[in-house]
């Protein structure tokens, strides 16, 4: 076991259960950045500068763009769990992934590459799942990016530098889309909850306006003045 | 290196068209000028040697252009119609970013490098759902597509890091080979809302503006159904594993999207969410592609798809046009159209040729060598029978059209006559005002301008499916993407990789040659490696 990557990799881990678990939404976001920022320096020899100072930039980026998404709603829903099983869970998924390398053929990467991954793709399920919290499927869906990238450099050992490039823009482009829908959410709701569309109002009876078939959301004025559907 | 200009516009001009957004003139502006440049530019792609960028290597192809061209032209159409119809504000920008994602995916030479790509310029896309008046379910829609769009990205990447090509994949378990291949596939049936995965294109096409919909449900997931099929030809198919199970699972979800797709196209009361069975059914047929695992689908799968972005964009712009004019998207208020909107009935008569198909056309011939090369006997009849049945919900429009009835009321003339937008932009409420005061001269004419639109975007359909402007040969052409080859009698190594200078590019780059696949020759994806300008480390040998 190499320990300083095992340092890194348990840092990447415990900004991730910050991220998913904290009910504050700013320091869901500053564990969001701290785990972008840390995942890249995982890895058998260090990222080059440009590849470094992409990465970083996109981190920073993407937890600005949810920051102000967030600013105006500091309470985010966190686990329902809690921190300490989020972080019990993350760990054992740890494990099994630093214990399951190779475990598809060969791994040419760090096995803590591994256990990050699976760690990292456990923290991601929770937030994909439940779907009311904006926030936190935002967090999900970025920590899910991350965590495909570690799996990738697992089993692969090294990323290109364009890779890596690219893969900073996508964690901006989904921290961008996902912050413009927490943005919409909270003015139209003033919190992170988006309710599911009820069962048999799913669009099917369409009505004689151009848009007659979401006529089931009856128009009303939301707090801030954006129309809101109900 | 030709690649390049076009990505810089793509990226460049719909940077800033998004960010400009909320000035929507200037956005429109922006969006329509930099489609046409974008549009110039990839006329000019070519098979150029791959150009070392980072490590990795892009390259053009005559796919790349011709997809990307035809991209950037219906693009500009169908803003057009929606400037005239209804105007989500980022559609232009959104356009421009899928298109360069979708360009740079196809041009580069990783896999995995293509599917972050693709999965990002998708992730874009999701802005044209968030249409004024945001309203829960809308909200509710964007966060499941970019679940749906996320998740499907990320298992495609997973897939694409486990079978790192004919080496991976014959180091590989065949378990976890056959995992990987159901994961790419399953991320492309995702991308493309087929059958089960339809439930979140169905709200899609529920709330989505009409000519939001090419962007999210079509083109998106066309360049990523490309990318899966060259990893899948270059890894699983050269594997030469037989992974029947694993095919048998795409061909049924294949079959399912078709039949049943075109089943609910032609039971929807609401042409919008015609629109969205139809590219569900007619992705299924793309899908088969990949469960051929044959070098011979390469092109079929590459020609339907060419054939099924441009007619899908056509029958949305149809669709936006229609309740623009009339008010109404549901069929059964529709009675009378063709008689009162020739033009659009004119339009509709050249989508079904070109979405049906007819002997002889490329389209035609593709869907039936896709069919045969994954099912015989009865079972490929029933599903081209099933595939044939699209032309009962066209028939089904055509025959509400000539339908004589008293209750359609064509709302564009009373619009442009007291000055509102005649479908009130991309409001829920009919008529409402809207959001971008038109200029004068564009207030009278823009209902006209929208319908000659579509009427375009048809007639361009039925090229493309017909094979014009070089369709065949874009679509046999291999791809950039490519893998290294196993030694001879050394498995586990690789060839060393010559440089491409010195030599031809076509001879030093196959990949990108444009020549057709002979039978026999190995199969497209499964080429030698391209050396980048900066090479990424050697790899360490497996453990």
């Amino acid at each position: 076991m190499n320990f300083g990557l095992a340092a890194l990799a348990v840092a990447v881990v415990g900004c991730g259960v910050i991220a998913v678990s904290a009910h504050e939404s700013r320091v869901a976001v500053l564990g969001l950045v701290l785990c972008a920022v840390i995942a890249p320096l995982i890895g058998t020899e260090l990222p080059t500068p440009l590849v470094l100072s992409a990465r970083l930039v996109a981190a920073i980026l993407s937890g600005y763009v949810l920051w102000i998404a967030v600013r105006h709603q500091p309470a985010t829903r966190g686990s329902r769990i809690g921190w300490p099983a989020e972080a019990l869970a993350a760990a054992a998924a740890a494990v099994a992934g630093y214990g399951a390398a190779g475990f598809i053929g060969p791994a040419a990467g760090p096995r803590e590459a591994e256990a990050v991954a699976f760690a990292l793709g456990y923290l991601a399920l929770g937030p994909l799942l439940v779907e009311r919290d904006v926030l936190r499927l935002a967090i999900g869906l970025v920590v899910i990016v991350l965590a495909g990238s570690m799996a990738r450099l697992a089993v692969q050992g090294t990323s290109s530098q364009l890779e890596q490039l690219v893969l900073s823009g996508v964690t901006v482009a989904v921290a961008g889309a996902a912050a413009t829908i927490a943005a919409h959410t909270v003015r139209a709701s003033r919190s992170f909850e988006v309710a599911p569309p009820a069962r048999g109002g799913s669009g099917r009876s369409s009505g004689s306006a151009p848009r007659g078939d979401r006529a089931p959301e009856t128009a009303r004025p939301g707090p801030s003045g954006i129309v809101t559907g109900r | 290196m030709s690649l390049l200009p076009f990505l810089v516009v793509a990226f460049g001009a719909g940077s800033l068209s998004l960010l400009t957004r909320r000035a929507e003139r200037s956005s429109a502006a922006i969006g329509l000028v930099g489609l046409a440049a974008a549009g110039v530019l990839a006329t000019f792609i070519g098979t150029d040697p791959p150009l070392g960028v980072a490590g990795g290597a892009i390259a053009g192809t005559t796919f790349a252009r011709l997809f990307l061209a035809l991209g950037c032209v219906t693009g500009m159409l169908i803003v057009i119609v929606g400037l005239a119809t209804t105007w989500p504000r980022s559609l232009p920008g959104a356009t421009l970013i899928g298109l360069g994602a979708a360009g740079f995916a196809l041009g580069v030479s990783d896999p995995g490098i293509a599917v972050i790509a693709a999965t990002g310029g998708a992730v874009v896309g999701v802005l044209v759902t968030l249409v004024a008046p945001v309203t829960e379910r809308r909200l509710v829609v964007a966060v499941r597509e970019l679940r749906a769009l996320v998740v499907a990205g990320a298992l495609a990447i997973l897939a694409g890091a486990v079978v790192v090509g004919p080496v991976g994949a014959a180091r590989a378990d065949p378990a976890i080979l056959g995992l990987g291949y159901v994961a790419f596939a399953s991320a492309a049936a995702i991308r493309f809302g087929a059958i089960p995965f339809h439930l979140w294109a169905a709200r899609v096409a529920d709330a989505a503006p009409e000519v939001g919909l090419p962007l999210v449900m079509a083109w998106g997931p066309a360049a990523f159904l490309v990318i899966a099929l060259a990893w899948t030809n270059g890894a699983v198919a050269a594997s030469r594993e037989p992974l029947g199970l694993e095919r048998g699972l795409v061909v049924a979800v294949a079959a399912a999207s078709v039949l049943l797709g075109t089943a609910a196209a032609l039971l929807q009361d609401d042409i919008e969410h015609i629109v969205g069975y139809s590219i569900v059914a007619d992705g299924g047929i793309a899908l088969l592609g990949l469960a051929a695992l044959d070098p011979a689908a390469w092109g079929p799968t590459r020609t339907w798809l060419l054939a099924l972005v441009v007619t899908k964009t056509a029958f949305a712009a149809w669709a936006a046009a229609m309740a623009a004019r009339f008010g109404t998207r549901r069929v059964q208020d529709l009675r009378g159209w063709a008689i009162r909107a020739p033009v659009l009935a004119i339009a509709l008569l050249a989508i079904v040729i070109a979405g049906v198909g007819w002997p002889g056309m490329a389209a035609f011939a593709a869907r039936a060598s896709l069919v045969g090369l994954v099912l015989q006997g009865p079972a490929a009849a029933a599903l081209l029978l099933g595939a044939f049945a699209s032309v009962l919900y066209y028939g089904r429009l055509f025959a509400v059209g000539v339908a004589r009835s008293q209750t359609v009321v064509p709302v564009a003339a009373a619009g442009a006559a007291s000055g509102r937008a005649p479908q009130g932009s991309d409001d829920d409420v009919p008529a409402s005002r809207p959001r971008m005061r038109p200029l004068p001269a564009w207030r009278t004419t823009r209902t006209p301008i929208g319908a000659i639109a579509v009427l375009i975007l048809a007639g361009l359909s039925i090229a493309i499916a017909g094979g014009a402007l070089g369709v065949a040969a874009a679509a046999e052409g291999r791809p950039p993407i490519r893998f290294e080859t196993p030694v001879a009698g050394a498995p586990g190594q690789t060839e060393p990789t010559p440089a491409p200078s010195g030599a031809s590019p076509a001879a030093a780059s196959p990949g990108v040659s444009g020549a057709a696949p002979a039978a026999g020759s190995p199969s497209p994806g499964a080429s030698a490696p391209v050396a980048p300008a900066s090479p990424t480390p050697a790899r360490p040998s497996g453990s």
